[in-house]
């Protein structure tokens, strides 16, 4: 184990890709074991990725990014304009409900931060809203998507633990409205407290046209999570079946020029899933290696035997977490950590599911902390707001972050209460 | 070398990229037409589920080396970014850090690729087949080979022009693209 740490870790210094970096830890080993062949290296990065359920991660970012391309961000944040933007710091809470809903239909926080950063920045400032206040509630908002399904760190999650991820995706529910609720209590606050201009009334006319608009957009979420409800699809399927909406709307909305768009949209889709499954069949090097050589049984019973409690083994990963989510990536975040320490979790008998969501709030979290925040940059870059004025604006929504994740630690039912309610064991 | 990087390039971009897009759309047709035929018609293909896993793979695989192409592929970044705020000689131990670790990666990948070349002879010798019994596997096996492959033909062209630029000459930019992952 020492020589792969070692090797591991070097590499990742260097900053060598950690796909790369995996897969040669378990060479290195691999290399000096007798029993072992490096043909492995080949044969297990192709047969851990090569599974049915994996495909709905390209399916899944596929149907958001051609829901994206429909113009869709704007029709969703005018029809939330309409609906909760005569409320102090309507602006704000608009921007908030329309990130809910549009991460109902895509998993993606960067592309979401980046789309109504560019659509409701503008608006936000027209109002008064100082730069610091809107930079920092869209970089953080954005990262609401990652916990609504369908969540991309959340199938992950599902794939690489083998948890149910239906379960995962109804868990992420509650904990991804009450994040968009702490950060609308916040806005208000903060609304209030600046003073900031109260514009709009209540228009029920204006409601009820943005809301044609809308429908389309919030039919998505209704096959996808109505599908998994029903016991209709299965993720894989759901996945499909939100593809297929999105290609028919695309279709209908964007008629000739849909086909001009299909081929980019499907290579930007390649791209991200790209990186997602180089890093994933390089786990699937090293989870081999690692299953060999028994080091989750090991570890497992390293931390056991040091009498750690459920709650502070549960502290001291997400201190790990947190910490790495200033300096990596999501999904590495996930990749990196869970296969070593789901294990242990589940000998320490933490709910799997709660367990997710848990790592997925802090993948939200790491959007908005530097260095790392992609959020921050997307935001900072589309809305040339300066880097620090973005970092200050995140404060106070990223302690209402915090607080949803000590919610969840300490009352996981957060998290359980709905795939306990909805999703029947089938066995 | 610049005309050979151009050329690389646009094989990557006009036969690696659409081929790679029409395998994940016509993989996401057929899933669809199988959701369809399943809860509306009541059937299915036997081989449906392998054809879309096999075939959205190969597009996914294909594109590998595009994503290298614009320095996507994940990494942590910790050591080169602080040496690269520290001052001129800094910059220069950053940028040596960042041509070793793309060195390590090549070989590391080339490796890979030979080692990869027994298991598909294996795969023909035994004719080794998916789960539905439909699909022969070494194609599958070879587009993943050739994307490894690829990946390290991009990254011999990157540590070309790395070192031409630690020589202070002109190197062609590629936008680097680090759209997030999630």
């Amino acid at each position: 184990m020492g020589i792969v740490g070692t090797v591991l870790f070097s590499l990742l210094l260097l900053s060598v890709p950690i796909g790369i970096a995996l897969s040669a830890a378990a060479a290195a080993y691999i290399l000096v074991d007798p029993l072992l062949e490096t043909t492995v290296i080949f044969r297990q990065f192709f047969s851990f990725i090569a599974r049915y359920s994996l495909t709905a991660i390209p399916l899944f970012i596929f149907a958001g990014f051609l829901m994206e391309r429909t113009g869709l961000i704007g029709q969703l944040f005018r029809f939330s304009d309409s609906l909760v933007g005569w409320m102090p710091g309507g602006f704000g809470v608009a921007t908030v409900v329309a990130c809910v809903l549009f991460g109902a239909i895509s998993g993606s926080s960067v592309a979401m931060a980046a789309a109504m950063s560019a659509i409701a920045i503008p608006e936000m400032r027209k109002r008064g809203y100082p730069d610091w206040l809107s930079g920092g509630l869209v970089a953080t908002a954005g990262g609401i998507a990652i916990l609504i399904p369908p969540s991309i760190p959340l199938l992950i999650y599902g794939i690489i633990t083998e948890t149910s991820v239906v379960r995962l995706f109804f868990a992420g529910v509650i904990p991804g409205l009450l994040l968009a609720l702490g950060n609308i209590i916040t806005v208000i606050i903060i609304a209030v407290y600046l003073k900031l201009p109260r514009t709009d009334r209540f228009d029920a006319k204006r409601l009820l046209r943005e809301s044609k608009g809308a429908a389309p957009a919030l039919g998505m979420p209704v096959v996808i999570l109505g599908g998994l409800y029903g016991g209709v699809f299965t993720p894989t399927e759901a996945a499909a079946a939100a593809c297929g909406y999105a290609l028919i709307y695309g279709l209908v909305t964007g008629r000739g020029e849909f086909f001009r768009y299909l081929l980019p949209t499907a290579t930007r889709s390649l791209h991200l899933t790209g990186i997602i499954v180089f890093l994933i069949g390089s786990v699937g090097v090293f989870q081999f290696l690692a299953a060999n050589m028994y080091w989750p049984q090991m570890i497992t019973r390293t931390i056991v035997s040091w009498g750690l409690s459920p709650l502070g083994f549960i502290f001291a990963f997400m201190g790990v977490l947190l910490l790495l989510g200033m300096f990596v990536d999501g999904v590495a975040m996930i990749l990196l950590t869970v296969p070593v320490v789901f294990p242990v979790a589940y000998a320490l008998k933490i709910d799997p599911v709660a367990l997710g969501i848990m790592v997925v709030l802090n993948v939200e979290a790491g959007v908005v902390t530097p260095p790392v925040g992609l959020n921050l940059f997307a935001v900072s870059g589309t809305s040339r707001i300066s880097l620090p004025e973005v970092i200050k604006g995140t404060i106070p929504f990223f302690a209402g972050d915090i607080a949803v994740l000590l919610l969840v630690i300490f009352f996981p039912g957060i998290a359980t209460w709905l795939p306990d309610l909805l999703v029947k064991p089938i066995f | 070398m610049h005309a050979a990087f151009a050329a690389w390039r646009a094989f990557q971009d006009k036969v690696l990229a659409p081929a790679a897009a029409l395998l994940l759309i016509g993989s996401t047709l057929l899933g669809l037409l199988e959701v369809v035929r399943r809860y509306v018609l009541g059937l299915s293909f036997d081989w449906q589920q392998d054809a879309v896993t096999y075939f959205m793979l190969s597009g996914v695989f294909l594109y590998f080396s595009i994503s290298q192409r614009k320095d996507a592929h994940l990494q942590v970044t910790l050591v080169p970014e602080l040496l690269m705020i520290a001052g001129p000689r800094a910059q220069l131990a950053a940028a040596i850090v960042k041509l070793v670790a793309l060195l390590f990666a090549f070989v590391f990948l080339v490796a890979v690729v030979w080692w990869g070349i027994p298991e598909i002879e294996e795969s023909i010798a035994y004719d080794v087949r998916s789960e539905s019994l439909a699909f022969l596997m070494w194609p599958f096996l070879a587009v993943l080979l050739a994307s490894f492959a690829f990946m390290a033909v991009t990254m011999l062209f990157q540590l070309w022009f790395m070192v031409e630029k630690l020589r202070g000459r002109p190197v062609p930019e590629e936008p680097a693209d680090r759209e997030a992952t999630h």
